[in-house]
């Protein structure tokens, strides 16, 4: 009897930070080749026997398309947060994601904020006393990553899918129903799956 | 982990087959009843079973009368429907069970029934569009490789997650073809009707047809109509599930018969729910959304933007880029072809999936970075008519379960792009000045307004020029609001839709597409896309005229033929209100007589140039008449379907043509018998030869 929970998740940070790579490596654990798109999604399978589907939202991280973000963190649950830990100003940039989640995202939102390219360590312009200290201010859950080498990588997601809520319900199946409708559009509706038991826990590669 | 099978959209074309439906509504207040002999005579043509199952429809009708509907009272009310707020303005369902009424109904349904069987399936599938660019070259394989077609296709049990992946990967195609057809079942609409026929689902049919009928009654807000049908929908599931014919489906497949409803409904309602349809509808009804004015509101504003480049936007460019991209604005333009949300949701899944594609062309990384910049650039080349139309619509009447996921991923991303359109300035943009943001913007604008009563000056701007003149004058709602014409649309049915409102409409439609094919034909140099879609307009039209036909003897009040018959000799003034905006939008033009509809001299749009005129003219002149014909009263006899099949014949001979050119344009390297050995191999799948081409590129890089 283990529960199926699906979430979405947003991820956000400037380009160049990493945040497609970081996704690829969780995915599918591979960094080096451009086989991933803008939608992926991973199952994690916590020790309760809980699967947690994530659909992942990829988003454009130039500044031009700032403007765009909101149309796909909403209905949100889960937000990713990169940034590059040998580039200070990204981390300025994701202060910006996060002040602006906190503000128009889903009050529930959990936000994860992930310094990545650990494996550049020795460039590194940002600390980790830094943002974690940033991180703790804001509430937010926090790790350095290597999409790289793949440091750190599922264990971040892992804490996000134990850190939602567990609550939500399986999918009502019977097929036809259209699973709260009009509500489903309101709210935090991706709580509610749809597939079959046979598809949904395979991941999508 | 099996790679999920991406499903071939397999959807019968939106305005085919769904006579079960219409039937129903109209056969209560219809007086023209009686199936024609002509019509018989088209059906014994096409199908030699025709006959018999309308003998054995007839017999299971009488038998079933006997009978009262299995269906008491008390299970009637939908669940939902005590909570319904709406509940009091709408009649029950247990209403619309017991106040039912079937006359006439045997005859109608019947002959309906027999009349969906009637068309061959190459008539069907011809007009469905998938993933190719030219809905025709794909006709004959509807059947025999949806799946491996690797074109979205959206049941819940397995949202196209996969598709992009699978479909545009380098090393997915092998698998992705031989697992599909056990695994996974697959939409299939004729199913579904097919399905709704039987004896078991004919309460269904009934709650659906008073349903359909009490909706069409009153005018509901845009809130009430997503509600209504919501709970409609969810009340006929579980009626759904208890007819035998569903009973043992699985999960997965009684998910597809479900959007088979959802589709079938949507059909039906198309004219109430769609904005760009209420608009035009007769006898006019309230439009209760600024859709119409947002559209046009874009529409224009796209339209400044003519001039944009890829490296505007950083969109790499590449050798064959050019190909992908119009591939790309194709499907999206689609988006007007059909009717059900479910249709326009998967061609902007298909738009995307062949962005991603060129992504993969270009060997680019694909990501959200870059590939938000390609739609943005796609969304401003194709200036879609009624975007923002359609996208509301599907974001009001699509399952809202549906767009989650993979789909509401790129209607999301859609809508993210055209709020970038709304709000850009040259700081949005790469390597442009100020001033020469402004000066490119303003020279837009100069060119925009003359060309519409001209042959335009650029071809872009000729594209939108209807909808996006920028002049602001007192009657410029007047003339954008159907820019639905103006705008190229590839496809026949926006007009085809609007013709089941106007007498004229036939007219209408044809010009749009030569603007388009001209447009793209002067953009990307693609020759081979103009005789395509005019052949996949021909037939098209000429398929929806015999829908129509049927259709219309029973939907006195909605089809172009009555409403002529009627207005013309009873009620002149009452043909003017429908007409209202195409009068408006002609009237600079030198077509005086759009109102009147004319079988023999169609109406070339005004803004069309001369040497479009004539070939479209000529290519169109055969289904013209016919589908005009058919509406002035004598439906089937003036369909020339020996002609039609003779024409689809050659229609895909020269889509085969068209998708070589394509594949060319896309792949100048590779030589041609390769493409031509592999678009062979694919069966004249488009689609899948892109992405075996691409393989072959591929290994090269």
């Amino acid at each position: 009897m283990s529960k199926q929970l699906q979430f979405k998740l947003v991820l956000l940070g400037e380009s160049a930070v990493g945040k497609s790579s970081l996704v690829l490596r969780f995915v599918k654990d591979q960094f080096d080749d451009y086989r991933e798109t803008a939608f992926l999604t991973q199952t994690v399978n916590l020790d309760d026997g809980t699967s947690v589907k994530f659909e992942i939202w990829d988003t454009a991280g130039q500044e031009r398309y700032k403007s765009l973000a909101p149309m796909y963190y909403r209905n949100a649950n889960c937000a990713v947060v990169v940034y590059d830990i040998t580039q200070t100003a990204s981390l300025e940039k994701a202060r910006n994601w996060i002040r602006e989640l906190q503000r128009q995202a889903d009050p529930s939102i959990v936000i994860a904020l992930c310094g990545n390219k650990l494996d550049l360590a020795a460039r590194r312009q940002v600390t980790q006393e830094e943002a974690q200290k940033y991180a703790e201010e804001e509430g937010l859950m926090w790790a350095e990553t290597s999409a790289k080498t793949g440091e750190g990588v599922s264990d971040i997601f892992t804490r996000i899918a134990k850190k939602l809520p567990t609550t939500a319900q399986p999918a009502s199946r019977g097929g036809a129903s259209r699973a709260g409708a009009t509500a489903g559009r309101a709210g935090v509706d991706l709580n509610k799956q749809q597939r079959p038991s046979t598809s949904a826990d395979q991941c999508n590669c | 982990m099996p790679p999920l099978v991406p499903q071939p959209l397999h959807t019968s074309s939106p305005d085919v087959l769904e006579d079960i439906a219409s039937g129903g509504i109209e056969a209560e207040d219809s007086h023209t009843l009686e199936p024609t002999s002509a019509h018989a005579d088209i059906l014994n043509t096409f199908d030699p079973l025709a006959h018999h199952e309308e003998q054995s429809a007839r017999e299971a009708w009488a038998s079933a009368e006997g009978h009262p509907l299995p269906v008491p009272p008390k299970q009637d009310p939908a669940p939902r429907e005590s909570g319904n707020p709406t509940s009091s303005s709408f009649p029950s369902f247990s209403s619309f069970a017991r106040s039912f009424a079937l006359p006439s109904l045997p005859n109608v349904s019947m002959s309906l029934v027999a009349g969906s069987r009637v068309r061959p399936q190459s008539l069907d599938t011809a007009m469905v569009v998938q993933t190719p660019v030219h809905p025709v070259s794909f006709a004959a394989q509807q059947d025999a490789d949806i799946e491996s077609r690797g074109s979205p296709k959206m049941d819940a049990a397995t949202l196209p997650t996969q598709v992009v992946h699978s479909a545009l990967r380098r090393n997915d195609p092998s698998q992705e073809r031989p697992v599909g057809k056990d695994k996974d079942p697959q939409f299939d609409f004729q199913k579904f009707l097919d399905q709704m026929k039987t004896k078991s689902a004919e309460p269904v049919a009934r709650y659906l047809r008073s349903f359909l009928s009490n909706f069409a009654k009153r005018t509901f807000t845009v809130t009430d109509q997503v509600k209504l049908i919501n709970d409609f929908l969810n009340f006929i599931s579980q009626k759904m599930r208890e007819a035998d014919v569903w009973k043992l489906a699985s999960d997965s497949e009684f998910d597809n018969v479900m959007e088979g409803m959802e589709k079938l409904v949507m059909n039906r309602l198309y004219e109430y729910t769609f904005t760009p349809q209420i608009a035009h509808s007769n006898p006019p009804r309230p439009i209760t959304t600024d859709d119409l004015e947002r559209d046009r509101v874009l529409g224009q504003r796209i339209a400044l933007f003519g001039w944009i480049e890829p490296s505007h936007l950083d969109v790499p460019t590449a050798e064959g880029s050019n190909g992908f991209l119009l591939f790309a604005q194709q499907e999206l333009v689609k988006i007007n072809h059909y009717k059900a949300p479910r249709d326009k949701l998967i061609c902007i899944l298909n738009c995307c999936k062949v962005i991603f594609g060129l992504i993969r062309h270009l060997n680019s990384e694909e990501s959200a970075d870059t590939f938000v910049p390609i739609l943005i650039y796609v969304v401003l080349k194709a200036n879609p008519e009624h975007l923002l139309s359609n996208v509301e619509f599907i974001n009001r009447f699509r399952n809202p379960t549906k767009l989650q996921s993979e789909a509401g991923y790129y209607l999301s991303s859609l809508m993210g792009a055209v709020s970038f359109i709304e709000t850009m300035d040259h700081t949005s943009l790469s390597g442009i000045t100020q001033e020469e943001f402004e000066k490119n913007v303003e020279a837009a604008i100069q060119t925009l307004p003359s060309s519409r009563s001209q042959s335009p000056p650029l071809p872009s701007s000729s594209s939108s020029s209807g909808s996006s003149s920028p002049s602001v004058n007192p009657n410029l709602s007047a003339v954008n609001r159907p820019p639905a014409n103006p705008i190229p649309v590839p496809s026949p049915a926006p007009s085809l839709r609007q013709s089941l409102h106007a007498g004229e409409e036939p007219a209408t439609p044809l010009a749009l597409p030569s603007i388009d094919a001209r447009r793209l034909l002067q953009r990307t140099g693609d020759s081979l896309s103009k005789p395509l879609s005019a052949i996949g307009r021909i037939f098209s039209e000429a398929l929806d005229g015999a829908e129509e036909a049927i259709v219309s003897q029973f939907t006195p009040p909605q089809t172009p033929a009555t409403t002529l018959l009627k207005s013309s000799a009873q009620d002149p003034s009452v043909p003017q209100a429908p007409y209202k905006p195409w009068v408006r939008r002609n009237s600079p033009s030198p077509s005086p007589s759009v109102g009147r509809p004319s079988a023999s001299a169609p109406h070339m749009p005004p803004d069309d140039t001369p040497q479009r005129h004539s070939t479209q003219a000529q290519t169109l002149a055969l289904p013209q008449n016919s589908y005009s014909t058919s509406r002035t009263g004598t439906p089937t006899a003036g369909l020339d379907i020996p002609g039609l099949q003779a024409e689809i014949d050659a229609a895909h001979t020269r889509a085969a043509d068209a998708a070589r050119g394509t594949l060319i344009q896309i792949f100048p390297t590779v030589d041609q018998e390769v493409i031509e050995w592999v678009l062979e191999a694919n069966e004249g799948d488009l689609g899948r030869s892109i992405e075996a081409l691409l393989e072959i590129g591929g290994s090269g890089n």
